[in-house]
C-alpha cells in the first residue's frame, strides 16, 4: 500500500505530458530498482497512454528494468578500452565465483551483465556493482569487492 | 596565435560550479555582443563563414543546418546533445564538467540564432556529475540574466531543459534522441521529413553536438573567418599510449601527431598494431596508413600487439547485438549473428559457412539498413577481415 | 510526373511511393512488414535500386525524373540475406505450422530459394554446450500464450514486422525490448485481453497470431458420422475464403468444399439477416432439430465468420466459431486427414 501511494506521488512532480514519460519511469526506477507492472498501470492511466506503450518504451532503455533485479547486479564494462585492460577476465572471474553465465536473468541472487561503455575510460576497467562504481578493476581485486557485498 | 585552445582553455583553471570563475576569464562576453551589436543574421553569416561542422562524427555544416531552422516560423528547438556514448568517446561529458557555462554561452547564442525559445540538453543518463554541474550552471546563469526572460535585458527569451537519457547508444542519433524526448523508443525515424523541418513534436528542431555548441561563442566574439583558420577539435586517447584522456589539437591532426605528441607516444614495452579511430564504430588503421587527419568523433584507441583480437571483436560486436534498436532486419538479426559468429571464432571453431555468413552480414549491414548504425556495426569488423585477416585461413 | 523504373517510362502522383507505382503498374516487389495501410520499411524486403543505391520501395516517396531497378544482383542478394536472417530463427517448423502454405515468409522462402540457413549452425557442428546456448538464446524470450479464448500467441514465429503494433485499435500490443531481444507483445507478457477483433490475425504475416480453436476436436466431430455439423457463414465470409484458399486448392466451389470438410448443412446468411446469427444458430438446436427429427446432442453448429470474438461466446448452442483461415487450414489438411497422418 504504502509502495503504491509513493508511485502516485512521484507522478505528481511531473504534468502529463509526452516528454515527462521518460523522465518519470526513471524517477520510479530509482525509487524501487525496477518498474513493476502496478506501476506501469499508473504510469499508463496518469499519462493517458495505452500500457503496451509505456512498456514499449520502458523495456528498450538500459537504465530501466521492467523485471524484478537480483539481490546483487554487477555490471562489467565491456568498451574497447576496458577490454583492452582486463574487462574479459574480470568477467571470467565473477562468473566463476558464482557459478552464473554472463546475461543469464534465471539466478534470484546475482547477476551479471556486459554493459557499454561509459565515457570514464581513462579509469577504466570499470564494474559496477547494485549502481556503485568501481574504478581501474583487476581480475584478482574482484573477490575483495564482492566479499563486501556478501 | 595561430591555434588557440578554443575549449580547453580554461579546464581545471575554473571551477565549474562558479559562474563568477567564468566571466572572470571574458565569459559571455560573446553573448553581450550579440545582444548589444549583432543581430540572427549576423550571428548566422558569422557561423556561415567559420566552417563549423558536426564534431559528433557525422560532420554536417553547422550554419547550413542553421539556417534551414532559422528561415522558418512559429515554434523551434534547440537540442544540444551531450549523449556521447560511443564507446572511448568522453569529451562531452568533460567540457560539460570543466567549463559548463562555454556550453550554456553556445546554446543560448545558437538557439537565439535560429529563434528557438526552448532548448534540451539532451544528457547521457550516466551522466550524473555532468548533471548536477549543468543544473547548478543553468540557475546561476538564470541569476545572471543570461537566460529566461528578457535575456540582459533585451527581447530575447530562452528556457534550457536537462533532459536525462535512459541509456540506450542509438539515441545519440539525432531522430532516435528526438524519440526519446517524445517518450517513445529511441528508435530513429525515416527521413524525410529531417528534423530541420519537422523535429522534436514535429517542429523545426536544430541538434548539435556538444563540442560543436562549445566553439559558438569564441566564433562569435573573434568572427568566423579567424575561426575558418585556427580550428580545432578535441580528441580521445586511449588504450596503448602514455597519456590517456582529451586533448584539444588543429583538425587536421593527423593519427601519428596524435599518438606521439596528445597522447605521448606508446606505453613503454608496447608496440604498435593497429588504432581504431571513431569508437565501436570506428576503422581500423594500420601504421603505415597514420599519416591521414584524424575524421569522426575523434576517439583513439590505440592496440598494441600484446592484444586479444578476439576480445576486441568481441567487445564489437557485443555492444552492437546489445546497442541495435531491433527495429530493422539486418540490424537486429545481422548484429546478433555476427556477435554468435564472434563467440564461435574466438573459442577457434569457426567454419567456412561461418566465414561465408560473416561477409553476407557485414554486406547487408553496409548496404541495407534503416539508419546508419547498421554501418557502422560493420565497419571495425570489416576492417578486421580485409586488414588484419581476421577469417582467412593463416590467421594466427 | 513520369518516372523511369526498369527503362521504362511511368506516370507517377506527388506523395507516391515506390513500392505504389510499381503495385499499379504490375511490378511485383516482395514484402513482409508492409500491408495495405502501413510501410514501416523495417523488413529490407522491398528494396529496389537508385543510383545504385538500394532504398526501400515501401517508403520512399517517388521525385521527379527517379531512375529505378526493380531486380538486380544486388537486390536479390540484400532480399536473399534478409529473409535467410529471418529465416535462421524459423526454419525446420513449416511441416508442422498452423500457416503452412499460408505463411508470407514460407513463400518468400521458397520464392529466393532459401533452403538451408547458414547464419545458425547444423547441428552435427556444435558442441553440447554451444546447442545448449543457442537453444537458451533463441528461447529465452519466446513467449507463448493459448489463455485467452479467442487468439493464440507464439512469439517463436514472430518476425517482428510491426503490422499487429499498428493495426490494433486498441494498442495492445508493443514492440519491446531492444536489438536481438526484441518481443512484440503485451506489456508485461500479460494475457491477452481486448474485444477480439481479430485485425491482428489478419494481418500476422506468419503463424505468431493465429485463432484459437481445438483443432483435434473439431476434425473429430466433422469426421464422426453420428455428428450432423452445420455451418452458418456470415455474410463476406465466402469472398475471405475464397482469397484464402487461392493456394492451397483450386477448388472454388464452396458448397462442395464445405461437404467435402464433413458439413452436412450449410447456411449462408444473407443481408437481411446480417447480426442475426445468434438468432439463426439458436434456432439450429432447437426448432430446426425438432422439425428434422435430430437429437440436438448429435448437432454441432459451427460459425464461419471473421468475427472471432464469437470464439469467447460459445454455448449450448454454438460449438465452434472458424474463420476463415482456419476453413482453409481444414481444406489444406483434409488431405493428410484422409492419409492418416493428421492425429484425430
Amino acid at each position: 500500500m504504502q509502495k503504491s501511494s509513493t508511485t502516485s506521488k512521484i507522478l505528481l512532480d511531473f504534468d502529463p505530458e509526452a516528454a515527462n514519460l521518460l523522465p518519470a519511469l526513471k524517477k520510479i526506477n530509482v525509487a524501487f530498482r525496477y518498474i513493476s507492472e502496478v506501476d506501469a498501470e499508473k504510469v499508463a492511466e496518469y499519462f493517458e497512454l495505452p500500457l503496451a506503450k509505456v512498456y514499449e518504451t520502458a523495456s528498450f532503455y538500459d537504465l530501466l528494468e521492467t523485471k524484478k533485479p537480483a539481490i546483487l547486479e554487477i555490471e562489467v564494462c565491456s568498451g574497447g578500452d576496458c577490454t583492452l585492460g582486463e574487462s574479459a577476465g574480470i568477467i571470467k572471474e565473477i562468473e566463476n565465483r558464482y557459478r552464473i553465465k554472463t546475461g543469464d536473468e534465471f539466478n534470484p541472487k546475482v547477476r551479471l551483465k556486459k554493459i557499454s561503455c561509459l565515457g570514464r575510460c581513462s579509469e577504466g576497467p570499470i564494474m559496477i556493482v547494485n549502481g556503485k562504481v568501481y574504478e581501474k578493476m583487476t581480475a584478482s581485486g574482484v573477490h575483495k569487492i564482492l566479499g563486501e557485498w556478501g | 596565435m595561430r591555434n588557440p585552445k578554443i575549449i580547453t582553455e580554461h579546464w581545471g583553471k575554473i571551477d565549474p560550479l562558479k559562474i563568477e570563475d567564468y566571466l572572470n576569464v571574458g565569459g559571455y562576453a560573446a553573448l553581450k555582443k550579440f545582444i548589444a551589436k549583432m543581430d540572427p543574421q549576423k550571428a548566422l553569416d558569422e557561423v556561415k563563414i567559420s566552417g563549423l561542422s558536426g564534431k559528433g562524427g557525422a560532420g554536417f555544416l553547422t550554419g547550413a543546418k542553421w539556417e534551414i531552422v532559422a528561415k522558418q516560423k512559429g515554434e523551434k528547438y534547440f537540442i544540444c546533445n551531450l549523449d556521447e556514448s560511443e564507446p572511448g568517446t568522453y569529451k562531452d561529458r568533460l567540457i560539460a564538467e570543466n567549463n559548463p557555462q562555454i556550453l550554456l554561452e553556445g546554446i543560448i547564442l545558437a538557439a537565439l540564432t535560429v529563434g528557438a525559445k526552448k532548448s534540451y540538453i539532451y544528457l547521457n543518463g550516466n551522466f550524473e556529475k555532468a548533471r548536477e554541474i549543468l543544473e547548478r550552471a543553468i540557475e546561476q546563469a538564470k541569476e545572471n540574466k543570461f537566460l529566461g526572460s528578457k535575456i540582459l535585458g533585451s527581447k530575447y527569451l530562452l528556457e534550457i531543459e536537462i533532459f536525462s537519457g535512459a541509456g540506450a547508444y542509438i539515441c545519440g542519433e539525432e531522430t532516435a534522441l528526438i524519440n526519446s524526448i517524445e517518450g517513445n523508443r529511441g528508435e530513429p525515424k525515416i527521413r524525410p521529413p529531417y528534423p530541420t523541418e519537422a523535429g522534436l513534436f514535429g517542429k523545426p528542431t536544430v541538434v548539435n553536438n556538444a563540442e560543436t555548441i562549445a566553439n559558438v561563442p569564441w566564433i562569435i566574439q573573434n568572427g568566423g573567418g579567424r575561426y575558418s583558420e585556427c580550428a580545432t577539435k578535441l580528441f580521445v586517447l586511449g588504450g596503448a599510449v602514455k597519456k590517456r584522456g582529451v586533448a584539444e589539437a588543429p583538425i587536421g591532426t593527423t593519427m601519428k601527431k596524435a599518438i606521439e605528441e596528445l597522447g605521448g607516444g606508446m606505453q613503454r614495452g608496447k608496440d604498435f598494431w593497429f588504432a581504431q579511430v571513431g569508437g565501436a564504430a570506428g576503422r581500423l588503421y594500420l601504421e603505415k596508413e597514420l599519416d591521414a587527419p584524424i575524421t569522426g568523433s575523434g576517439a583513439i584507441l590505440v592496440v598494441d600487439k600484446t592484444a586479444n583480437l578476439y576480445d576486441l571483436l568481441l567487445s564489437w560486436t557485443g555492444f552492437f547485438r546489445r546497442e541495435s534498436c531491433g527495429k530493422c532486419v539486418p540490424c537486429r538479426e545481422g548484429t546478433f549473428r555476427l556477435n554468435e559468429i564472434v563467440e564461435r571464432l574466438a573459442d577457434g571453431e569457426i567454419s567456412d559457412r561461418d566465414k561465408e555468413a560473416m561477409l553476407d552480414i557485414l554486406w547487408t549491414l553496409e548496404n541495407t539498413t534503416f539508419c546508419p548504425l547498421g554501418k557502422f556495426a560493420a565497419t571495425a569488423v570489416r576492417d578486421a577481415v580485409d586488414k588484419l585477416g581476421v577469417v582467412s585461413t593463416n590467421y594466427e | 510526373m513520369k518516372i523511369i523504373i526498369n527503362n521504362k517510362k511511368y506516370t507517377a502522383k506527388v506523395g507516391e511511393t515506390i513500392f505504389q507505382v510499381c503495385m499499379r503498374s504490375g511490378i511485383k516487389i516482395p514484402t513482409l512488414c508492409g500491408a495495405k495501410y502501413f510501410h514501416e520499411g523495417l523488413c529490407r524486403v522491398c528494396v529496389v535500386e537508385s543510383g545504385g543505391r538500394l532504398i526501400t520501395s515501401c517508403n520512399t516517396k517517388v521525385a521527379k525524373d527517379m531512375e529505378i531497378v526493380t531486380e538486380s544482383e544486388k537486390i536479390s542478394k540484400a532480399r536473399r540475406i534478409n529473409l535467410e536472417l529471418l529465416w535462421a530463427d524459423h526454419a525446420g517448423k513449416c511441416a508442422t505450422c498452423k500457416k503452412n502454405r499460408m505463411c508470407n515468409l514460407q513463400k518468400l522462402a521458397e520464392e529466393y530459394k532459401i533452403e538451408n540457413f547458414h547464419f545458425v549452425p547444423r547441428k552435427g557442428e556444435m558442441t553440447n554446450s554451444e546447442e545448449q546456448k543457442l537453444l537458451r538464446d533463441n528461447w529465452s524470450r519466446v513467449v507463448v500464450e493459448n489463455e485467452n479464448p479467442c487468439i493464440s500467441r507464439n512469439s517463436e514465429f514472430c518476425v517482428e514486422c510491426r503490422r499487429c503494433v499498428s493495426v490494433c485499435p486498441e494498442h495492445k500490443f508493443g514492440f519491446n525490448h531492444r536489438a536481438g531481444d526484441v518481443v512484440v507483445g503485451t506489456a508485461y507478457e500479460k494475457v491477452l485481453d481486448c474485444s477480439f477483433c481479430g485485425k491482428c490475425v489478419e494481418v500476422c504475416p506468419v503463424a505468431s497470431l493465429t485463432d484459437q480453436n481445438d483443432y483435434a476436436k473439431i476434425i473429430e466431430d466433422l469426421d464422426d458420422l453420428k455428428r450432423f455439423s452445420v455451418a452458418v457463414v456470415d455474410l463476406g465470409t465466402p469472398e475471405k475464403i475464397k482469397e484464402q484458399l487461392k493456394n492451397i486448392t483450386p477448388e472454388q466451389n464452396l458448397e462442395k468444399i464445405f461437404l467435402e470438410l464433413g458439413f452436412e448443412k450449410i447456411i449462408n446468411l444473407g443481408e437481411k439477416e446480417q447480426n442475426r446469427e445468434d438468432e439463426i444458430i439458436e434456432n439450429i438446436k432447437t426448432d430446426y432439430a425438432r422439425k428434422e427429427k435430430i437429437d440436438p446432442k448429435n448437432i454441432r453448429t459451427f460459425f464461419v465468420s471473421s468475427k472471432i470474438y464469437k470464439k469467447a461466446k460459445k454455448s449450448e448452442y454454438l460449438d465452434y466459431v472458424l474463420s476463415e483461415r482456419e476453413v482453409a487450414r481444414l481444406v489444406r489438411d483434409k488431405g493428410k486427414m484422409v492419409a492418416g497422418k493428421i492425429k484425430r
